[in-house]
């Protein structure tokens, strides 16, 4: 047990440390990026070194990140806002789950409610993946900011992978639920 | 609940404790605890058997059918 609460308490750290490098990251492009093929990237000087930030919709807003970046829009605040929503949301359950872990609690109905909103969290990121850049677009026509932005819907292998990593978390909560269910009844046999 | 376990009453009228008769039948006084609130959601037969044995009764003294108009009936 003390194992895994050592692990779990590396885990936590590092998990934090990921969430703020990201929200770090994501301030700075925000504010100092400039447009790239497939995103916004900032260039922090140092002198002797320089550290290099980016946020990237390489799969499927790519296309979306492009047709906003010619319409002079800014793509990190549109959709890198967006995306850093679920990830914001899984780091958050990963931090309460191995803090669950971490205090000794392993199949208990808090680490599955964790377990559950994880699958949730992916299984939304795959709606706001398909109808985010509709949404965005059909935002900006309405309220003629622009109108050739084209209405964009994509399914490929990024929202298949959210699809079946989602359900197959789920799903797992599903049968610790039960399991912890069956474990509950058993106690009750004298 | 439509079984009713009567455990007090066999205990009072054999004049033993509920601790003593946890430790002569090998179960926690706790799950003893839980027999008696009717939380249990089965008994096994050994348990029955070794609750007999010490109380010196039979399953129908503790184990009581009640139906849903409230009239006894015992098993």
């Amino acid at each position: 047990m003390s194992k895994i609460s050592r692990l779990s308490q590396c885990i936590r750290y590092l998990i934090f440390f990921l969430a703020v490098l990201q929200l770090l990251a994501f301030v700075l492009v925000a504010t100092l990026g400039e447009n790239t093929d497939f995103g916004q990237q900032a260039l922090v000087d140092f002198g002797l070194f320089y550290s290099v930030f980016n946020i990237e919709f390489n799969h499927s807003w790519q296309e979306m990140g492009q047709h906003l970046k010619q319409e002079n829009f800014n793509t990190t605040l549109i959709l890198g806002t967006a995306e850093l929503l679920p990830y914001m949301l899984i780091y958050f359950f990963l931090l309460r789950l191995f803090s669950y872990y971490q205090n000794g609690e392993i199949f208990t109905s808090n680490t599955i409610h964790c377990l559950k909103m994880l699958g949730k969290t992916l299984l939304l990121w795959l709606v706001i993946n398909l109808i985010y850049p509709v949404i965005v677009t059909l935002f900006i026509r309405l309220t003629g900011l622009s109108d050739s932005l084209p209405i964009i819907l994509n399914f490929g292998s990024t929202e298949l992978n959210y699809l079946l990593i989602g359900s197959i978390i789920y799903v797992i909560a599903w049968v610790m639920q039960e399991g912890l269910l069956i474990k509950e009844q058993q106690e009750l046999v004298i | 609940m439509a079984i009713i376990i009567e455990l007090d009453v066999m205990l009072a009228k054999r004049k033993m404790k509920s601790n003593d008769l946890a430790k002569a039948i090998g179960i926690t006084p706790q799950n003893l605890s839980v027999l008696k609130s009717g939380r249990a959601k089965a008994i096994r037969f050994s348990t029955l058997d070794s609750i007999c044995q010490a109380l010196d009764c039979l399953p129908g003294d503790i184990l009581i059918y009640q139906q849903k108009d409230g009239s006894d009936e015992q098993t």
